[in-house]
């Protein structure tokens, strides 16, 4: 899996080795599953809970789904191990379980939304562009933070299912785009135009930070 | 300067890459996993029953249809052999049918009713899904109604779906099945 993304979206050699490598022990794990080691199973879905759920959390910004759909994506998963060939990466297949999930579950509940979000730690390389913004607007860094959460997530739910998965999977979960591709099911050419657009309808709906 | 007023500059991808640090408490992971746990027994279970269920209709419908399959085949078989002008017979009883074509033996053989009495009679002892999902939803305390699914001879759980992964969570403290309850339980 990709760990870090390169600007344009493609995959760098050294990433390559690392993904082959993480890709072998997932095939290793999948074989002993279908060998009937449920356990081997919770190798699985401790290396990639935290990606998945954050992949359905942002699609649906409600952590209670979240929560709920990333358990029944990895049900699904484990339920279906024998149909997995090896013919994708094993998370490209659990990523495509996790957003079609999360999409049925959109699709179902289109007139009845809650939103609930998780708390933003604030560390890391986000802190020079919190501060950044705190001293453009003058306010203070916690207020400002729950303002920007709010605003960032009206966006994204301003966006289409469709444009939001692909945002979702390249700006926050730093996939490529063609492993968005394989895990949306269109060409990396769609996954571009996507999230162009995508991307010119958020920065309308932000232009208050981004200005 | 320039690059000063380039690193003040605020893009669409920096906003949302503030999402990243969006996360759960620390404990929801602990939560997270017993309850995956419960949902993967759950479904073990029930994958286990529509196995079971499947295999039993199949296994009946065969029994039913196979002897008549067997009884029009022979009927066929014996009445053509009765017509005057190909002067064959043909002998039935509990032995094998056995045909007389005039050339060479063709020995058939008779269905097995002993199959029809070897069937074992789930019908009794049956149980839906939604049994076995509130069975194993229901509180700890009550161990009464795991015995139900344990006994009961309509789960069969086969290696390659877990059934030691079962068994041993059945008889994990979350759920306390004895030891005794499972050298008992006719599915493991």
């Amino acid at each position: 899996m990709s760990l870090t993304k390169p600007v344009d979206g493609t995959v760098s050699l050294e990433s390559d080795t690392a993904q082959q490598s993480a890709a072998d022990a997932d095939r290793i794990l999948v074989e002993r599953v279908q060998n009937g080691d449920v356990a081997a199973f919770d190798n699985l879905v401790r290396k990639y809970r935290e990606r998945l759920y954050g992949i359905i959390y942002n699609l649906t910004s409600n952590r209670e789904d979240a929560a709920d759909l990333t358990q029944e994506a990895f049900i699904k998963a484990f339920s279906s191990i024998n149909r997995f060939r090896g013919n994708s990466a094993f998370f490209t297949w659990l990523y495509r379980i996790g957003v079609n999930t999360a999409l049925s579950h959109l699709k179902r509940n289109r007139l009845r939304r809650f939103f609930s979000l998780d708390h933003i730690q604030e560390e890391g390389s986000n802190a020079q562009v919190l501060e950044t913004l705190a001293a453009k607007h003058k306010s203070e860094k916690g207020a400002l933070l729950s303002e920007l959460q709010e605003k960032l997530n009206e966006a994204m739910q301003k966006l289409s299912p469709k444009h939001r998965t692909v945002v979702v999977l390249f700006e926050i979960e730093g996939l490529s785009h063609q492993e968005i591709a394989d895990i949306v099911g269109c060409s990396v050419g769609t996954v571009r135009s996507r999230l162009h657009y995508a991307k010119q309808q958020l920065q309308a709906d932000l232009k208050h930070f981004i200005d | 300067m320039g690059s000063d007023q380039e690193k003040e500059k605020i893009t669409v991808e920096d906003l949302l890459q503030l999402k990243r640090n969006e996360k759960p408490a620390e404990d929801f992971w602990d939560n997270f996993e017993k309850d995956f746990h419960r949902r993967r027994l759950n479904a073990l279970m029930e994958k286990g029953t529509n196995s079971a269920i499947g295999f039993i209709s199949l296994f009946k419908a065969l029994a039913f249809t196979l002897p008549a399959l067997l009884l029009v085949g022979m009927t066929v078989f014996w009445s053509r052999s009765s017509e005057p002008s190909l002067s064959r017979s043909a002998t039935v009883s509990n032995e094998p049918v056995v045909f007389d074509t005039g050339e060479s033996l063709v020995q058939i053989e008779s269905p097995q009713p002993a199959a029809t009495e070897a069937l074992p009679d789930f019908s009794s002892d049956r149980v839906t899904n939604q049994f076995v999902v509130d069975a194993i939803q229901s509180s700890p305390s009550s161990g009464a109604s795991f015995r139900k699914v344990l006994y009961t001879p309509a789960i069969r759980l086969s290696p390659a779906n877990g059934a030691s992964y079962v068994r041993d969570n059945l008889s994990s403290s979350d759920y306390r099945v004895t030891t005794a309850d499972l050298k008992l339980g006719r599915n493991f």
